[in-house]
């Protein structure tokens, strides 16, 4: 009776943890960026950020090339690449941290669930601690995290160049959403 | 110099910033690259894989913004966000593929089709060490070539 106890208990622990303990990522997330400016705005869209979201420590992880960023008009594409993100030299973007308040979400119910995130924001070779607050969705089992958050170009070494510096507003508006549709 | 060699020199001068800036304005507004017809660097997914796992940096420098053309057989068909279709090219290295995101739909694409996909290389994403996969290699603005 009792070791039939134990192995019950066993089965039960090793699946409850298999059931929790989850990574959920995407290749495929989109990211973009808005600058309203002066004579014209500049907005860049990515449809190819790699993110894994592990439950149910909340670690949160975002990798974004730069060169997977489009433009309207090459000249912009070219200026953004070569002279402001220099992404032959930093080709990346990546975040690392970590959802403070995951247990406010309930994976079983669908709903929106808004949430606090801190970590590194590794952007041009620079790295930066920053807070933002993201949601959470839960829909039929997919789950999909969006966040819309302010970079200060100065604060990554983002050099505009005077002539163009009306141009271009010192604070860019990210948007970020990925919808975690592989598992392991 | 006379008048009529002044008025020469002038009206040249006028020509010259007129062009200058009539060039000027088509730089400022010129639109993406043309991708469909550009000329492309042709090659397979798996040895294009194979350049980016074995040297990122040597590759990122022969490919990073570059037109390929890159043949292989279809492992999976998706769509993102802003409802593009993404295909999967196979590669020898399990969980890792060439990442294709169509500018054009495609039509009707099928797991283990042999595709050749033309599209601006972006690079090798990061991979995941305790997923045990590794990033994909990315072309942009796609198109299917038939």
């Amino acid at each position: 009776m009792q070791s039939r106890f134990i192995f019950i208990l066993i089965v039960f622990i090793t699946t409850n943890f298999s059931l929790t303990a989850q990574k959920l990522y995407t290749k495929n997330g989109f990211v973009s960026f808005f600058s309203k400016a002066s004579i014209e705005n500049i907005s860049a869209e990515n449809n190819q950020v790699m993110s894994v979201l592990t439950l149910p420590s909340g670690e949160l992880q975002f990798s974004v090339l730069i060169k997977s960023f489009h433009f309207k008009k090459s000249l912009m594409e070219e200026h953004f690449n070569e002279n402001y993100m220099e992404s032959s030299k930093y080709p990346k973007a990546t975040f690392k941290g970590k959802i403070n308040d995951l247990s406010k979400v309930n994976f079983t119910t669908d709903g929106n669930y808004t949430v606090d995130v801190t970590g590194d924001l590794a952007i041009h070779g620079i790295t930066n601690k920053t807070t933002t607050t993201g949601i959470i969705t839960v829909k039929s089992g997919i789950i999909t995290a969006t966040s819309k958050f302010k970079v200060k170009l100065a604060d990554y070494k983002i050099s505009i160049p005077k002539i163009v510096k009306d141009n271009i507003a010192e604070t860019v508006d990210v948007t970020v959403s990925c919808v975690y549709d592989q598992k392991i | 110099m006379n008048t009529m060699t002044k008025k020469k020199v002038l009206i040249s001068l006028l020509l010259v910033a007129i062009l200058a800036a009539a060039f000027g304005y088509y730089l400022f507004n010129k639109g993406p690259v043309d991708v469909k017809n550009g000329s492309a660097v042709k090659l397979d997914a798996i040895g294009l894989y194979e350049q980016f796992d074995a040297d990122s940096t040597g590759a990122l420098k022969n490919y990073s913004g570059k037109i390929l053309q890159v043949t292989g057989l279809v492992t999976a068909v998706s769509l993102n966000q802003k409802k593009e279709k993404i295909i999967l090219l196979k590669t020898n290295t399990g969980g890792a593929s060439v990442n294709c995101t169509m500018e054009e739909d495609p039509g009707e694409i099928k797991i283990n089709d042999a595709v050749s996909i033309k599209g601006i290389c972006s690079g090798m994403g990061q991979g995941d060490e305790d997923l045990g996969i590794k990033g994909d290699v990315y072309l942009t603005r796609c198109f299917l070539i038939k």
